[in-house]
């Protein structure tokens, strides 16, 4: 497994209940079949997703946006369809590259 | 018992419905969960809004919809409503318009609904149950697709 040393990704969407829940769900799964560990992972809505600590954000393309500018990310990543899966481990992929996690290049995703 | 089959009842299911429009759409799918006094009636008109006032966001999958406002007291309880329309209306959505596959929900807060969720991703995460859903002419179909996920 490869250690993230605790980065904490925030997930974003309008009320942080409904479309960032069942996105958590597919982000949760890249990172574990990615063999990435040590990630905290919470949803936010867009009202208070300025005010959370955060290394790296994560939204729907419907959300790109408005989510910019935040105080305490380094990274983003917006996915098209929360139900797409390979799509989602490519972006998980790429923004935990961008934070400095040691993901190989030969990794399939 | 699986949270999903334990929201999802019959009389939560219609089939087939004919919508005028979007906004029609999620008044016809909530209208069971008012029928069953899971929601008050300002919870349908906070649905349509959030659609409104923040965009067709809640279009995230070809044809799918999940629509649902901010948890509040305006739902009693956790619950769930599916409706398929035909013909398919449109939302406003680049990427996956006209939407026939229409879920409503509604939470008193914020973590109430969490676990049913995560079972409806799993569900949703198969390409088929999209399929199985649009193809379904029996409320019986639906129950039992729900209940094996």
């Amino acid at each position: 497994m490869i250690d993230a040393k605790g980065l904490k990704l925030i997930i974003v969407c309008t009320f942080g209940a409904g479309s960032s829940q069942l996105l958590k769900v597919n982000v949760d799964n890249a990172i574990e079949e990615l063999g990435v560990e040590n990630v905290e992972t919470s949803v936010c809505d867009t009202g208070s997703y300025r005010g959370e600590r955060c290394d790296g954000i994560i939204t729907t393309t419907a959300h790109e946006d408005t989510v910019k500018n935040h105080p305490y990310a380094k990274a983003y990543t917006s996915v098209t369809g929360i139900f797409n899966q390979a799509d989602i481990k490519k972006k998980i992929k790429q923004i935990l590259m961008d934070l400095g996690v040691n993901i190989e290049a030969s990794n399939p995703y | 018992m699986k949270t999903l089959e334990k929201y999802l009842i019959a009389n939560h299911i219609q089939l087939k419905v004919k919508a005028s429009d979007w906004r029609h759409a999620i008044e016809l799918a909530a209208s069971t969960l008012l029928a069953s006094g899971k929601i008050e009636p300002a919870y349908i008109t906070a649905m349509q809004d959030a659609v409104l006032d923040f965009g067709p966001y809640m279009v995230l999958a070809e044809g799918f919809a999940l629509a649902h406002a901010k948890p509040s007291d305006l739902v009693h309880e956790v619950c769930i409503a599916l409706i398929t329309v035909d013909p398919p209306v449109k939302f406003g959505n680049q990427d996956f318009d006209p939407v026939d596959i229409l879920i409503a929900f509604g939470a008193p807060n914020a973590k109430s609904h969490i676990k049913m969720l995560r079972d409806l991703a799993g569900l949703l995460n198969k390409p088929e149950t999209f399929t199985k859903i649009r193809k379904a002419e029996k409320k019986e179909e639906i129950i039992s697709l729900f209940s094996t996920s």
